[in-house]
C-alpha cells in the first residue's frame, strides 16, 4: 500500500474509537464484576480480545480499495441474504429471538454484519440509480433493503431492521432526496403505523406501551427504564466512582454490560462521564462525515453516510432508551456495549470509513 | 477538494445535506445531554434520595455473628434473633396516638418519637427504626397493640449466657453487632460475616407491592471462635478472687491462669467486672481489662527475673552465701529489707526463699546494668506480649534512666512497671524450660460444621534462659513454697513452685500484693498469677493474701484437669496439736512447726519466741499457720536445746547463744563451721558452747 495513503488516514476517528473502547472496557469490568464473590473480568477481557480481532479486520478493510467492495456488491448482497436465511433456519435462540449462528466457540450475529453489507450494496445501488426524484427511484431503494429488513424483523430483531431503514433514509437524504418525497414517506409511515401495530409481537407492543408510560408496569416491562433512570439520576455530576454504583453493583440494572451500559456509566462516572462519551461520539461522527464530505466519489460518500447514519441512529436510540426518551429496543451502543459481532462489525465499518478517507485524492502519477 | 464530476447529483446538494446531517447529529448530542442533565440535576436529588427509596426499599440483613466458645465448646457469646420495631410512616394513620402508644410500650420519649415519625412522613421515608433489639415483653406489648404501619424485623442480638464470666476477655458488641471490645473486637473479621439484603419493590408511597419481586441476597454468617479459656477454670478463678476481695476488703484483683507450655490463657479475670449483656449500663472504667492494659510495680514476683539472669550469667550459684544486715546502701541510698533486722547470712536459695531485698540488690550489682536489662527485655518486659486482646500496655522500662539505685530497686521489682500478662509470661518461661511463649486467648476459628478454618498456636518466641537455669529456678521456686515466703501456696500431693510479691503503692499504706506460681514442678500444667490491689486490715503480704487464692485456684484446677498428684498422700492426721514453742530459739521453733506439718509466721524482732497463736495444745488443721511473736528478751527455758549455728557470723552466733541463756566461746573469725556440743543436744542454762569460725565456710 502506498505510504501516502497512510498520511490521509483520519486519525481522530481511530483515536476516538480507542478512547471509547477504553471507557467500554472499564465500564464492562464494573458491570460484570458486580458479584464480587465471583470477581470475573472475563467479559472485559473478551471485549479487549474483540477489539484486537476488530483491529485486524479493520486493517483488512483498509487494505482493500473500497471500489473493490463496490465491485463485489452483488455477491455481498447474496451472501448477506443467505446468512440471514441461515439464522432463520439454523440459528440459536437467545433472548426470545433467533439471532445467532454458532461458529466454533462463538456465536455470530449476521444481522450486525447485514448493516455493513447494506452500506456497501445500497451505496452501489444508489450510485447506479443516479437520481432520487421519482417515487419509482424511492421504491427501488426500498426494494433493495426490504429483503434484509424483513429477514431481520422475522428473527425478530426489530431494532436492527430499524437501523437499516435509518441507514437507507440517511443515504437517501444526503443523496438529495426530494423534500416532497421526504414528506410523502413520513406521511406514509404515520398512516402505516396502525398496520404495523397489528404486525408487532406482543412483547414489542408492550415495550412501546411502556415507553409511553413506564409506570404502567414498573416491575416488568418498565423495570429496565426505571432502573436505568434511577442509576443515571443518582450519579449526578461526578458519579459514584467506578465500581461504586449501587444500582449496578446490586444487580438492579438489567443487561447492564450490553444494552444498558450507558446507565452504569451515568451512575458511576456521572454527568461528566456522559459528556466525555458524547463528545467522543461527536468527534467520531464529525470526522466520519468529513470523510463523506471529502470523498473522491459518490459511492464513497454514500458508504460513509450509510455507516454514519447507522452510528448516529444507534447512539440516539440506545442512549435514548437509557434515559427514557426512546422505547426499549435491543440496539447496542457502538464500541461501548459488550458483544463480539457488533464490535467486529463496527471496527470493520471504521476500516471502511478510513478506507474512503485515505483514498479521497486522486492518486497523482 | 478534488472531487470528481461524473456524479449526477449536484455536489452542492450533497454538501448541504451532509452539513445538515452533521447538524442533526450535533442536535441529537445536545438533546441527549440535555436529557441526561435533566435526569441528573433537575431530578437528580429526587431520583437519588426519594425515588430510589420509593421504588425499591433495600433492607440489609445482618449476618448471624459467630459464636464464641470456651475450649470445651461451651458457648460464651451467642447471637440470637430478636425483634426490632420498624415504622412505615406512610402507613401510619394517626401519628400522635401511635407515638403515645409506642412510647409507653417501649419506654421511650413520646415527643421525640412523634417528631421523628412526622418528619419521616413528610419526607416520604419508607421505613425507620423505632427501637432496635427489643425484649420479648416489649415485642409482645407492641403486637397486642396491633398498630397500623408498625412492623417488626428480625435482628441479631448478642447474648452472654454466662453473664459476668470472662467479660474482660469476651468484650461486647454494639447495636449493629459490631465488636467493640475484647475478642469480639479483635476477631471481628471472622465473627461478623457479611450482610445480605432484601430488596423489595415498593410503590411510590413506600407500600410494599403485593406481588412485588423481593430479591433476597442471603447473608453469610460469621465464623465461630474457640477460646483457650476453660469455663470451669475461669469460674474457679473468679470465685476465689471474689472471695478474697470480699475477705480483705480489697479494691480490685486479677487472676490469670495460663498453660505455660503453649501460652494458652485458661482463665483471665479482673474484679470487679461487668455483665456484657448490659455493658452500657456500667461505668466505663469497669470495661478496662487491667490484666493487659494496666501496669503496676510487681514487687518481689519480679525477683524470678533477677534470679534467672544471675544464674544464667553465672554471677551466682545456688549455694553461694550472702549476708543481709537488714539493709544495703547503693550510691548512698539505704535500701532496707522487708524483714527488719535482716536475714543474716543465707545461701542464694535462701535469699529467694526469704525474698530478701538486699540479697537481690547484691545479685543485680554483680550482674550489672547491661546484662540485667538484656534479661528483663528477654523475658518480654518493656514490650507488648502480643496477646490477642485489645489495649495491651507495654509497661515502663527505660534503660537510659536506669542508674545504680534503679538497678537495685528493679532487682526486687520496684521502679519498674509491668502488666500482669507480662509477669505471668515471664513465670511461664521458667516453667517452660526457659522458652518464652506468646500468651493468647484464641484457639481456633471454626465453621458451622465444627471444622477448624484457622488454628492459633503462636508457639514459643525465644529461649530466654537455658534449660539448666530453668531447672535450677524451678527448684528454687519450689523451695520458696516449701521453706520460704511462698508457704501459702502449698498444695497437698503436688510439687508447687511459687513466688510472692508485695509492692507498696505511692500512696503510703496501700499495697498491691501478688502471688504467682506453677505446678506440677516437673511437668508444669498451670501457671497462675494472683494480684490483689489495696487489701486492707491485717498483715499485708503477698504470701498471706494472694497465696491462698493461688492455692485454691491451683488445687481445684489441677483436680478438674485430672492431673494426678505426684507425691504420695501425707498420712492424714486430721488435726494437729500445737506444740509449745514459747521460749524457743526462733529457728528451732520453725523447725518444730514444719515437722508437725504447720507453717510459721513471724512477727516482731529478736531470736526468741515469747508468744504464740494459737496457744499450745490447741488443735488446728494441717498446714495452718502459727504466728510466732519474737522479742529481744532472753529465755529462761531449761534445759536448752542447742541451736545449729552453722553459717552464722560471730555476732549472730553470740546473740543467739546469749538469747537462750547460754555462753559462747569463740574460736577464729568468719562463719560458724563447727560447734561443741553439737546441735540438738540438751544442756542446762549457762552452759558454754564452743563455736569455731572460719573465713572459708
Amino acid at each position: 500500500m502506498d505510504s501516502k495513503l497512510l498520511k490521509n488516514i483520519e486519525y481522530p476517528i481511530l483515536i476516538a474509537v480507542i478512547l471509547i473502547t477504553i471507557m467500554s472496557v472499564l465500564i464492562i469490568s464494573s458491570a460484570t464484576n458486580a458479584n464480587i464473590s465471583e470477581g470475573s473480568f472475563r467479559t472485559a477481557k473478551m471485549q479487549i480480545i474483540w477489539f484486537g480481532v476488530g483491529l485486524v479486520a479493520m486493517i483488512f478493510m483498509i487494505l482493500v480499495d473500497y471500489h473493490s467492495f463496490a465491485h463485489w456488491s452483488n455477491i455481498i448482497y447474496v451472501l448477506n441474504i443467505l446468512a440471514l436465511l441461515l439464522v432463520i433456519f439454523k440459528g440459536e435462540e437467545g433472548g426470545g429471538a433467533q439471532r445467532w449462528i454458532d461458529i466454533g466457540p462463538f456465536g455470530l450475529q449476521p444481522s450486525e454484519f447485514a448493516k455493513l453489507a447494506i452500506a456497501i450494496t445500497l451505496a452501489r445501488h444508489m450510485e447506479k440509480k443516479k437520481s432520487l426524484k421519482t417515487l419509482k427511484d424511492l421504491l427501488s431503494i426500498f426494494m433493495h433493503v426490504a429483503g434484509p429488513v424483513l429477514l431481520i424483523a422475522k428473527q425478530p430483531d426489530l431494532g436492527t431492521s430499524l437501523v437499516i431503514l435509518a441507514m437507507a433514509f440517511g443515504m437517501m437524504f444526503v443523496a438529495g432526496l426530494d423534500y416532497k418525497l421526504l414528506a410523502g414517506i413520513t406521511t406514509a409511515g404515520i398512516f402505516s403505523l396502525p398496520v404495523l401495530w397489528k404486525l408487532l409481537k406482543p412483547y414489542q407492543k408492550g415495550r412501546i406501551l411502556v415507553f409511553i408510560n413506564p409506570y404502567l408496569d414498573p416491575l416488568g416491562k418498565g423495570y429496565h427504564v426505571i432502573q436505568s433512570k434511577i442509576a443515571i439520576g443518582s450519579g449526578k455530576l461526578f458519579g459514584k466512582g467506578l465500581f461504586q454504583g449501587t444500582q449496578n453493583q446490586l444487580d438492579f440494572l438489567p443487561v447492564k454490560h450490553t444494552d444498558f451500559i450507558f446507565a452504569v456509566l451515568g451512575e458511576e462516572l456521572g454527568f461528566l462521564g456522559g459528556i466525555v462519551l458524547l463528545a467522543l461520539y461527536f468527534i467520531f461522527l464529525y470526522y466520519t462525515i468529513k470523510v463523506a464530505f471529502k470523498a473522491r466519489d459518490l459511492i464513497g460518500t454514500y458508504m460513509v453516510i450509510g455507516l454514519a447514519s447507522m452510528w448516529t441512529f444507534q447512539i440516539l436510540v440506545n442512549i435514548g432508551m437509557n434515559i427514557g426518551i426512546m422505547p426499549v429496543t435491543g440496539i447496542p451502543l457502538p464500541f461501548m456495549s459488550y458483544g463480539g459481532s457488533s464490535f467486529l462489525m463496527n471496527m470493520m465499518a471504521v476500516g471502511l470509513v478510513l478506507n474512503v478517507g485515505m483514498r479521497r485524492q486522486k492518486i497523482r502519477f | 477538494m478534488c472531487g470528481d464530476n461524473r456524479m449526477s447529483v449536484p455536489q452542492t446538494v450533497i454538501k448541504r445535506r451532509l452539513v445538515l446531517l452533521l447538524l442533526f447529529s450535533l442536535i441529537i448530542s445536545f438533546i441527549l445531554l440535555g436529557r441526561i442533565f435533566w435526569i441528573q440535576f433537575v431530578r437528580g436529588e429526587e431520583l437519588k434520595h426519594r425515588a430510589l427509596s420509593q421504588w425499591t426499599s433495600d433492607v440489609p440483613i445482618e449476618p448471624k455473628r459467630g459464636t464464641i466458645f470456651d475450649t470445651k465448646l461451651n458457648p460464651l457469646s451467642i447471637s440470637a434473633t430478636v425483634d426490632t420495631v420498624v415504622a412505615s410512616p406512610p402507613d401510619i394513620k394517626d401519628i400522635e396516638s401511635t407515638a403515645a402508644l409506642l412510647a409507653t410500650a417501649l419506654n421511650i420519649d413520646r415527643v421525640n418519637i412523634e417528631e421523628t415519625l412526622k418528619e419521616a412522613k413528610d419526607k416520604n421515608k419508607g421505613a425507620i427504626y423505632i427501637k432496635r433489639k427489643i425484649t420479648d415483653e416489649e415485642s409482645e406489648a407492641i403486637r397486642r397493640l396491633d398498630l397500623s404501619g408498625i412492623y417488626f424485623t428480625k435482628e441479631n442480638k448478642r447474648f452472654y449466657p454466662e453473664r459476668n464470666l470472662c467479660s474482660h476477655v469476651l468484650g461486647f458488641t454494639g447495636i449493629d453487632s459490631q465488636g467493640l471490645d475484647g475478642v469480639e473486637l479483635i476477631y471481628e473479621k471472622y465473627l461478623k460475616g457479611s450482610p445480605g439484603r432484601i430488596v423489595s419493590e415498593t410503590d411510590a408511597l413506600s407500600r410494599r407491592l403485593p406481588f412485588g419481586v423481593d430479591k433476597y441476597i442471603p447473608p453469610e454468617d460469621g465464623l465461630d471462635l474457640v477460646l483457650t479459656i476453660d469455663k470451669i477454670i475461669q469460674h474457679i478463678a473468679e470465685r476465689e478472687l471474689e472471695k478474697a476481695l470480699a475477705e480483705h476488703n480489697a479494691k480490685k484483683g486479677i487472676v490469670i491462669v495460663m498453660d505455660p507450655k503453649s501460652g494458652e490463657i485458661l482463665a483471665l479475670t479482673n474484679k470487679p467486672d461487668y455483665d456484657p449483656n448490659n455493658y452500657s449500663k456500667v461505668p466505663q472504667q469497669l470495661w478496662r481489662n487491667s490484666a493487659v492494659s494496666d501496669v503496676y510495680e510487681p514487687g518481689s514476683t519480679f525477683k524470678i527475673v533477677t534470679a534467672s539472669a544471675a544464674l544464667e550469667e553465672g554471677v551466682t550459684h545456688l549455694e553461694d552465701r550472702f549476708y543481709d544486715p537488714g539493709y544495703v546502701i547503693v550510691s548512698g541510698v539505704r535500701i532496707g529489707c522487708w524483714y527488719h533486722g535482716g536475714h543474716g547470712s543465707q545461701t542464694f536459695i535462701q535469699i529467694v526463699e526469704n525474698s530478701c531485698n538486699p540479697g537481690f540488690v547484691d545479685v543485680a550489682m554483680k550482674l550489672g546494668k547491661e546484662k540485667f536489662i538484656k534479661y528483663i527485655k528477654g523475658f518480654g518486659f518493656g514490650e507488648t506480649t502480643g496477646i490477642d486482646l485489645p489495649g495491651e500496655a507495654k509497661g515502663l522500662l527505660d534503660p537510659s534512666k536506669v542508674g545504680p539505685v534503679e538497678l537495685a530497686t528493679i532487682s526486687f521489682g520496684q521502679g519498674i512497671s509491668v502488666t500482669p500478662v507480662q509477669l505471668i509470661s515471664s513465670l511461664a518461661t521458667v516453667a517452660n524450660d526457659g522458652k518464652l511463649v506468646q500468651p493468647h486467648v484464641a484457639k481456633a476459628i471454626i465453621n458451622k460444621d465444627g471444622k477448624a478454618i484457622h488454628e492459633f498456636s503462636p508457639g514459643s518466641l525465644r529461649q530466654v534462659i537455658s534449660y539448666d537455669t530453668a531447672q535450677e529456678m524451678k527448684s528454687i521456686l519450689e523451695s520458696v513454697v516449701t521453706n520460704g515466703t511462698g508457704g501459702r501456696g502449698k498444695i497437698e500431693g503436688y510439687r508447687v513452685a511459687g513466688k510472692t510479691g508485695t509492692a507498696e503503692k505511692y500512696v503510703p499504706g496501700k499495697y498491691v500484693v501478688s502471688y504467682m506460681g506453677f505446678a506440677p514442678v516437673d511437668d508444669p500444667k498451670l501457671a497462675i498469677l494472683v494480684i490483689i490491689d489495696e487489701p486492707s486490715g491485717g498483715l499485708i503480704y503477698g504470701g498471706t493474701i494472694a497465696g491462698p487464692v493461688f492455692q485454691k485456684v491451683m488445687e481445684d484446677s489441677l483436680n478438674y484437669l485430672g492431673i494426678k498428684p505426684e507425691l504420695p498422700p501425707i498420712e492424714e492426721s486430721k488435726n494437729i496439736k500445737v506444740p509449745d514453742l514459747r521460749n524457743l530459739f526462733i529457728e528451732d521453733a520453725k523447725k518444730i512447726l514444719i515437722q508437725n506439718g504447720l507453717s510459721a509466721r513471724v512477727e516482731g524482732e529478736g531470736y526468741v519466741v515469747t508468744e504464740q497463736v494459737p496457744m499450745p495444745g490447741a488443735e488446728i488443721k494441717k498446714n495452718s499457720t502459727v504466728i510466732l511473736k519474737l522479742s529481744d528478751s532472753r529465755t529462761n527455758k531449761d534445759p536448752v536445746t542447742i541451736p545449729d549455728l552453722k553459717g552464722r557470723t560471730v555476732k549472730e552466733s553470740t546473740d543467739i547463744i546469749n538469747a537462750i541463756g547460754l555462753d559462747i566461746k569463740i574460736v577464729g573469725t568468719g562463719y560458724a563451721i563447727k560447734q561443741n556440743p553439737p546441735p540438738e543436744v540438751e544442756v542446762g542454762l549457762g552452759t558454754t558452747i564452743m563455736v569455731e569460725f572460719s573465713r572459708n565456710p
